[in-house]
């Protein structure tokens, strides 16, 4: 046995590298497609020199915003369900599962459909933020401090019921008649014609998400050794709650705000990159965020592919994969005890 | 460094886990924390650590309070190894050790070549080197355990504070244990450890201190571990011996259990 | 279908009553006969025999013709969607009248001898009305300007003003050909396209249609194989490159995401390119002379498009 041999690094370097990788060339293809077919690189090279011509206006102002929020919603998703797993140690832990999007929505619900976005277009995203917010303190209050799987799931059945309820009656008591049928674009997610002005506000609170949530990662690595483990090895755990609820919160609120909440991105992405980081929460969450980007982007182009008219939502795609999955993963732990 | 607890206080609603207890340890001794279920040793043992909040009384690291020391600092210095063995997440042997450094390694920087001796003499020690590569999900209890104990002496820290290192170990790891811990203090650590095997305290420790209902009922070398001691922390009597200079002390009876007298 | 009592059922009894007295002669026998036939024929023919006198209306297009085409006193109760103040001629005139929100029991209530229903109206509760022994007219949504013009006669001959109801189509053909842009073979027609709320445009054989082809307009939607459930994503709209967008957008106050959509960048930058031009749906969607007003409007702003193409 050779002495001081460095530890096998799975999950370095060479697996973020690819991942960023994938992620370039997941979101190119989402720019290349779309319902109309048109010169890309003549488009491309028509808006670099500032010509007004329809293709540099539909690259511009429809494709590069929809894939930009594709990544930047699928990041923030991805990077909060490792996040989250990592907090509560529990691996059904995801945005959507816990209630966080679905508080999400309903605080961008309450932002949008008041008026006060549209005298103040940052309330839009920061309504979704404060939702996210709540949600997630309401749920780490019911189960937080190593509650078990059961109680998790009920507080998240709990704060999902209570939010989507409450969506609902928002939507339903706005005048406008139209407010009522837009229930599914916020439980179920969509990218279709979103512009630059919603990248712009889901951007830069997204960022600081993930710093929050990116800085956290030693102290996840700790915190799988228990509470006590954790705080010896140097951690302040109540800084460290605090800073994953405000960083899922602010990403996840900024993006449902502008995407609905879409679910199961949060809960598979970490879970099928898990082995290739050894396990580790820390690795995890970069490795999830890219993850999370890909696994968006792709679900978005198949959104824009299948002949399914109207264009079929976000989040039935991710869920009709995601459930599936989420049924096998049960039954596991089941099997497991 | 010193780390002295005076008069520490814990309630847990209406019980008193620590009643007024002292207790100091410095560098270069092995501190044995004895007592039955209940006793209050784990308490007193996160109260060293820092961990657990005192009702009464106070903790001091050199004269000073943990909130005076940087948080980081102290975690080098002070390290804590939980009773139980939580580890959450079927990680590599060698990267559960690794954690051991957190303290010393800055937020995103890779293993130093210090970190990485000292991860290889942890790995050494507790005898665990051959299962580097191997994830937590498929050790045994006593495997894990010292995967664990690995982890702790990988801080390589002042104080090491262990919460029953050998509870889930074969007599031949529990043996090892001790040594290991016996030649951290040889080194110039603090070595405070909660046992439940008498005869381990009395001849790895150079000192004992018996916990009974949140009272130390004794605090000294291992002869202060009289049969009064035992028998008001237990309730049994203890058979006492000598094999080549170095003591034995095993719990026999229960106390008014049988009509014979004491044995011999 | 049993028809409710009127005041002529009375005077029928009494005239066959007298029909035999011992000395008549055979004339009068003749003359009397021929009464009873035909009120017996008309009788059997319509349940009905008196004009509506207590018409309800459950449909705001049917709300429309009713106001149009009735006599005020006839009116029962029409719904509470035509004393909307965006639509001044309608609301002034609804104005006093019993309003109704469109439901079984409460057109019920006013024991109607006429009730005039839209062709999604609950299906439950015009099968209910019609299970209570109610007169139910149905009304369709006409896809083309001769629809229109049928559904006019129907609804005047449900109420008994035939006349009242060539008058509406007169006038409607009146406004329609002072409207109409006028058919100019050496200009093509304009390319235009719907946007509705939420995405939506309008496709081909629909009144919409109709009437961008009467504005000198050719919708481009028929181009786009829609289908069943028009939806425009936005690129889509923005390559067709149409010279004219009708807009549909009822500029309700409170926001909805609907509605947003029309506030979209690449919308905006299209309107360098292309003639928006606002036509709200309440123009179009119940058939009335306003129609005419949308053809007008469309007509109009053609003419201003081909203008600001010629300066270009």
């Amino acid at each position: 046995m050779t002495a001081a041999r460095r530890p096998a690094d799975a999950g370095g370097r060479p697996l973020l590298l690819a991942l960023a990788g994938l992620t370039l060339v997941a979101f190119l293809i989402s720019l290349a497609v779309g319902y109309v077919r048109f010169d890309l690189v003549g488009a491309l090279d028509d808006a670099i020199h500032g010509r007004d011509s329809l293709g540099a206006l539909a690259l511009i102002e429809l494709r590069l915003p929809r894939a930009a929020l594709g990544a930047t919603v699928g990041f923030s998703l991805g990077l909060a369900g490792a996040a989250m797993q990592g907090l509560l140690r529990n691996p059904l832990a995801d945005p959507g599962v816990v209630g966080v999007s679905g508080g999400a929505a309903l605080g961008a619900v309450v932002a949008f459909y008041s008026g006060l976005a549209a005298a103040l277009p940052l309330a839009l995203p920061l309504g979704g933020v404060a939702g996210a917010a709540v949600a997630a303190i309401a749920l780490y209050a019911l189960a937080g401090r190593g509650a078990g799987t059961m109680t998790l799931i009920l507080a998240g059945v709990t704060i999902n019921s209570f939010a989507g309820a409450l969506t609902a009656l928002a939507l339903n008591l706005s005048p406008n008649p139209y407010a009522a049928t837009e229930i599914m674009f916020w439980l179920m997610g969509s990218l279709a014609d979103r512009s630059l002005p919603h990248l712009y506000l889901a951007g830069p609170l997204s960022l600081v998400g993930w710093a929050l949530m990116l800085s956290a990662a030693p102290a996840l690595d700790a915190l799988s050794l228990g509470e006590d483990t954790a705080q010896s090895l140097g951690f302040d755990l109540a800084r460290l709650r605090a800073r994953l609820i405000a960083g899922s919160a602010l990403a996840v609120g900024a993006g449902v705000a502008v995407s609905g909440a879409i679910g199961f991105v949060g809960l598979v992405v970490p879970h099928l990159l898990r082995p290739l980081v050894g396990h580790r929460p820390g690795r995890l969450l970069l490795a999830s965020g890219f993850g999370g980007a890909i696994a968006l982007l792709v679900a978005d182009v198949a959104a824009r592919l299948l002949p399914v008219h109207p264009e079929l939502k976000l989040g039935v795609i991710t869920a009709l994969i995601g459930a599936p999955f989420l049924f096998g993963l049960i039954d596991r732990m089941r099997r497991e005890g | 460094m010193r780390v002295v607890v005076s008069q520490a206080v814990v309630r847990f609603g209406e019980r008193k886990a620590l009643d007024g207890v002292d207790c100091a340890v410095g560098g270069g001794e092995m501190v044995a924390l004895v007592g039955p279920n209940g006793a209050g040793k784990t308490t007193l043992l996160r109260a060293l650590a820092d961990l657990q909040p005192l009702q009464a009384g106070e903790a001091r690291y050199d004269g000073r309070r943990a909130r005076e020391l940087p948080r980081g600092e102290f975690a080098r210095r002070v390290a804590y190894l939980a009773q139980g063995g939580e580890a959450h997440w079927p990680l590599r042997v060698d990267h559960l050790v690794a954690l051991g450094r957190l303290p010393h390694r800055r937020p995103f920087a890779d293993l130093s070549a210090a970190d990485r001796a000292a991860v290889e003499a942890a790995l050494a020690a507790t005898d665990v080197a051959h299962l580097r590569a191997r994830t937590l999900d498929r050790l045994s209890g006593g495997e894990r355990a010292r995967v664990l104990l690995a982890r702790a002496l990988a801080v390589e820290a002042e104080i090491l504070l262990a919460d029953e290192p050998a509870a889930a170990l074969d007599p031949l790891h529990q043996l090892a244990a001790m040594a290991v811990l016996r030649d951290v203090a040889r080194r110039g650590a603090g070595v405070v450890v909660v046992l439940h095997d008498l005869t381990l305290a009395v001849r790895f420790c150079d000192r004992v201190v018996a916990l009974a209902g949140g009272k130390a009922i004794a605090d000294g070398p291992p002869a202060a571990l009289t049969d009064a001691v035992i028998a008001a922390a237990y309730g049994v009597e203890a058979l006492r011996g000598e094999h080549r200079g170095e003591p034995f002390l095993v719990p026999w009876r229960a106390i008014g259990a049988g009509r014979e007298g004491a044995g011999g | 279908m049993r028809a409710f009592p009127t005041a002529g059922d009375g005077e029928r009894g009494a005239a066959a009553g007298a029909a035999f007295p011992r000395n008549w002669g055979r004339r009068r026998v003749a003359a009397r006969l021929c009464a009873l036939a035909l009120a017996a024929v008309a009788a059997v023919s319509s349940p009905v025999l008196a004009k509506p006198q207590r018409v309800v209306s459950l449909n705001q297009c049917a709300d429309e013709l009713v106001l149009r085409l009735a006599d005020r006193d006839a009116i029962a109760s029409i719904t509470w969607l035509s004393q909307d103040p965006r639509e001044a001629d309608m609301a002034a005139a609804a104005a006093g009248l019993s309003v109704n929100d469109g439901l079984a029991e409460q057109a019920l209530a006013y024991r109607p001898d006429l009730i005039l229903v839209g062709a999604f109206t609950d299906p439950a509760t015009v099968a209910l009305l019609r299970q209570v022994g109610a007169p139910v007219v149905a009304l369709d949504v006409p896809e083309t300007f001769d629809a229109v013009r049928r559904q006019f006669r129907d609804v005047a001959a449900a109420l008994e003003e035939p006349a009242r109801g060539e008058a509406l189509v007169a006038d409607l053909d009146r406004r329609l050909a002072a409207a109409e842009a006028p058919v100019d073979a050496s200009r093509p027609p304009l390319r235009a396209i719907v946007l509705r709320p939420g995405g939506f445009t309008v496709g081909p054989g629909s009144l919409v249609d109709e009437i961008m082809r009467r504005a000198g307009m050719i919708n481009l939607a028929a181009r786009l194989d829609v289908g069943a459930y028009p939806q425009l994503p936005l690129e889509k709209l923005v390559m067709l490159d149409a010279d004219v967008a009708v807009v549909d957008d009822e500029g309700f106050a409170a926001p909805a995401l609907a509605e947003a959509a029309l506030a979209h960048p690449a919308v905006a930058a299209l309107a360098r390119r292309m003639r928006f031009v606002s036509l709200p749906s309440r123009l179009w969607t119940c058939p009335g002379p306003a129609l005419a007003d949308a053809v007008r409007v469309l007509a109009e702003a053609g003419a201003a498009a081909r203008r600001g193409r010629a300066e270009r």
